[in-house]
């Protein structure tokens, strides 16, 4: 990372906002609800506060890898728009360009899932 | 009595109309005992109610529509009532409905039966008080869809939306999924399926059946004994029966229990035979893995437009934003599905 980058850095990191916040609710809010409704609500927003810090944790390189993979697919597409014409297209009909098609989006969805719900990612993937 | 389960909780104005109702359609007079909120569906409000009328105690669940909530995709609640009268006529496992909201009801309504049993997904897959029933659950599923596709279309139903399958004949939104609108902008992984499914849509041979259009471990009453009722009537339509027969074996109606690919209770074979024995139409194997995969992305689809009820402030709700990401788990089984059936096939 460089110098400069350094100099725009927010102390504590957004990440360190969100952990905490998600680290509040979990042991000061969600002990101290009886309504199960609302206490089932609580748990879906620490979750999702936990979806949000694991993405921001990889969120660069994420995205990287992402574009990067897209633009070695068949057709080098620029992005999800040209990706979604070049299949409808029928640039992905062909076995050799489909397996590589699913072999990205299957990638794409492991990043997504890995911020989501990492126990189902290993769940499926044994 | 806790608040949850004073008369009052209902609202005063509703409380008022369902007596007045129950009270004519019985010639009765009609008090209210309890009634408790139900965590429901995403377009239903629904409440286990408590009447007397005259002097007999009824145990019932209120649907209410939620107004500006309502899928475009959902049966009015006068259909549904006509629709469950029907299909318990026609031997179904499902509530007896008994009143009717008047035609005047902002929102309409109706009560039903009340039936014992447990519906929550995870509670049915692994409550241990419920193993011996789902020793024979997957069976008894086909068994009850059997019937439910038996149910004569040309007499005694309402009129049904017949979702054609459109998908088969080159364009259109999938048959049966909800959202679909929102499949433009699409995703790479959608428009990847939607190809992929559009190209291999089974034979069809255009016999409609009665669809119950969410049959799922969820919309299941399982009690010791096994399956005590069909709920959730909301989406049926007339089409495919073999929509039906997918969409309870896709992968997050088994609740994780993924060794047990028919709603996380049961085998395959378990649940055609159940269907078979009960008088169902041969079964097209590989039409009902279609449907399941077509069941994934309009459950993805589905995921994303509640996301938007949230981002679009009609209903603010961090649950229903969450839903957003969960089609990520429907879209990687997706292509893992698509591609062990394109390496199978190479």
């Amino acid at each position: 990372m460089s110098d400069e980058r350094d100099a725009f850095e927010q102390h504590p990191s957004a990440l360190d906002l969100i952990d905490a916040a998600r680290e509040h609710l979990a042991t000061r809010v969600l002990p101290a609800i009886t309504d199960p409704r609302l206490r089932f609500e609580t748990l879906v927003a620490t979750h999702v506060l936990g979806v949000a810090s694991r993405e921001l944790s990889r969120g660069p390189e994420m995205a990287a890898e992402i574009d990067r993979g897209r633009a070695a697919l068949p057709g080098s597409p620029e992005g999800d728009g040209a990706l979604c014409a070049l299949i409808e297209e029928g640039r992905y009909d062909d076995p050799e360009a489909g397996a590589a098609l699913r072999r990205w989006l299957q990638a794409r969805n492991e990043l997504s899932l890995f911020a989501w719900n990492p126990l189902f990612l290993m769940r499926v993937k044994g | 009595m806790t608040d949850a389960t004073r008369p009052d909780a209902l609202p005063d104005p509703l409380r008022d109309e369902l007596l007045s109702a129950v009270s004519a359609a019985a010639g009765l007079p009609a008090a209210l005992v309890s009634a408790k909120r139900l965590a429901g569906g995403a377009s239903m409000e629904t409440w286990s109610v408590d009447l007397r009328v005259g002097d007999r105690a009824e145990a019932l669940v209120l649907r209410r529509d939620m107004g500006a909530n309502m899928s475009a995709y959902a049966l009015d609640r006068a259909t549904e009532f006509a629709l469950l009268q029907a299909a318990c006529a026609a031997g179904v496992l499902a509530p007896r409905p008994r009143y009717l909201s008047p035609d005047g009801a902002a929102r309409r309504w109706f009560l039903m039966d009340r039936l014992p049993g447990e519906s929550v997904g995870r509670k049915v897959v692994r409550a241990p008080e419920l193993a011996a029933a789902r020793e024979a659950l997957a069976r008894q599923l086909g068994e009850a869809l059997a019937v439910i596709h038996r149910v004569p279309i040309d007499r005694g139903l309402p009129a049904l939306p017949g979702r054609r399958r459109a998908l088969a004949r080159g364009g259109g939104a999938p048959p049966g999924a909800p959202g679909a609108r929102l499949l433009r902008p699409a995703t790479p992984v959608w428009t990847y399926a939607l190809r992929w499914l559009s190209a291999r849509a089974p034979a069809w041979d255009g016999a409609l059946s009665l669809v119950h259009g969410d049959f799922r471990i969820g919309n299941l009453l399982v009690d010791p004994s096994g399956l005590a009722g069909v709920l959730d009537w909301e989406f049926a339509h007339l089409g495919d029966r073999h929509e039906d027969l997918g969409w309870v074996t896709v992968r997050d109606w088994r609740f994780e229990q993924d060794s047990r690919p028919v709603g996380g209770v049961g085998s395959l074979d378990d649940y055609l035979a159940g269907y078979a024995s009960s008088g169902g139409a041969p079964v097209d194997r590989d039409a009902l893995v279609w449907w399941e995969l077509l069941g994934n992305l309009r459950w993805a689809v589905t995921c994303h437009s509640q996301a938007q009820r949230h981002l679009g402030g009609a209903d603010r709700s961090v649950e229903l934003l969450s839903l957003g990401r969960k089609a990520a788990e429907m879209e990687w089984e997706l292509i893992d599905r698509i591609d062990a059936i394109e390496k199978g096939a190479r």
